[in-house]
């Protein structure tokens, strides 16, 4: 057990970095953790100390939507599809581009940790599950970035 | 943009004029007159250089030579995710934001625990003109290298890993906080109410 830790922790220069196993699992890993996480945090924490009135099935993956008739849950699902699509055009797109560079190739799978790459995944799942809650945490976690955005590219052409 | 200017212009005025002998209200005026040059400096040289650089420095990455064609299609996704999520909930809820926390909180640390500074490049590589790839997945090693302003650097001292991830992590939720407070609420109130259901 001990041993895995060790070999999971990044090590500068290490040669583990450099062949596919160590990015594939650190990146499994990292989702894996953050969707045990994030949604025991949101089934267990939250909704029963400040939403007590809302029930969700812990890390459910199906639809657990209680609200069956209001005007979101088709958004829900459009929303949740297109994230989902986007993901993995994403995925391939950047494996497929640099396949030429297994050191490239490795980078893209670790740069699949980036918070906005997360967000996308995550939202999908979350909007799928009826877990808007998440899915707008996630917004709010990655929107110092993304509204600077908005002002490089408006500042960018703002002439 | 000018008017921007006369704004800031404005302000230095008023706050280099305030003379009231309170230590407080000159402690508060030289911070106000810190961040005020820096806004001024700020503004002044994005508009005589034209604004044809980025003013804040998060896309500049897409004008490395290391950056593959395929990460610059496929970046996009920064300007849509909020809006096109904000669509599907209806707005935001105030829970949002504690939440984020612990996102933040958790992403940072294992990118911190599980992905490298930097991949050196191997002699294949090196020949098209790489060096290393430059990684700092969530910004988990450092602040990112293209933000130069010196309010948010937080690695000057060489601090210990923990120290560096309290500061990334206290100084992101404050930023986070205010874009919370003052951008994401405001529109989401104006374009859905408070239509948000869980």
């Amino acid at each position: 057990m001990e041993r895995s830790f060790q070999w999971l922790q990044q090590k500068p220069y290490s040669s583990k970095h450099y062949h596919y196993l160590h990015p594939i699992i650190s990146c499994i890993i990292h989702y894996l953790l953050v969707y045990l996480i994030l949604f025991s945090i949101h089934d267990k924490l939250v909704l029963p100390l400040f939403l007590p009135e809302i029930k969700k099935t812990p890390y459910s993956i199906t639809s657990t939507c209680c609200h069956e008739t209001t005007k979101q849950i088709p958004r829900f699902f459009f929303v949740s599809k297109a994230f989902a699509i986007y993901v993995i055009f994403l995925f391939s797109i950047r494996l497929l581009s640099t396949r030429h560079s297994r050191i490239l190739q490795n980078a893209t799978i670790y740069e699949f940790t980036w918070l906005c790459n997360i967000t996308l995944f995550m939202g999908a799942i979350a909007l799928h599950t009826c877990r808007p809650l998440i899915a707008s945490s996630f917004c709010v976690a990655v929107s110092i970035d993304q509204v600077l955005w908005y002002v490089d590219i408006a500042g960018y052409f703002a002439r | 943009m000018w008017i921007l200017l006369v704004i800031s212009q404005g302000e230095i005025v008023f706050s280099s004029t305030l003379s009231i002998p309170s230590w407080e209200i000159q402690f508060c005026d030289s911070i106000y007159c810190h961040y005020d040059n820096k806004l001024h400096f700020f503004f002044c040289s994005s508009f005589f250089s034209g604004f044809r650089k980025f003013p804040i420095g998060v896309v500049k990455y897409l004008t490395w030579p290391s950056t593959t064609w395929s990460k610059k299609v496929t970046c996009t996704h920064h300007l849509w995710t909020i809006p096109l999520v904000l669509y599907a909930c209806s707005g935001l809820h105030w829970m949002s934001f504690p939440l984020s926390i612990s996102i933040v909180i958790t992403n940072v640390c294992l990118s911190r625990w599980l992905t490298p500074f930097v991949l050196n490049m191997n002699k294949h590589d090196k020949e098209e003109g790489m060096q290393c790839k430059y990684m700092n997945v969530n910004l988990s090693h450092e602040l990112w290298k293209d933000i130069k302003f010196s309010f948010l650097q937080i690695s000057y001292d060489n601090p210990s890993t923990f120290i560096y991830l309290f500061r990334l992590i206290w100084k992101w939720q404050v930023l986070n906080m205010l874009i919370f407070l003052f951008v994401l609420l405001p529109f989401s109130q104006a374009m859905f109410g408070s239509d948000f259901q869980l």
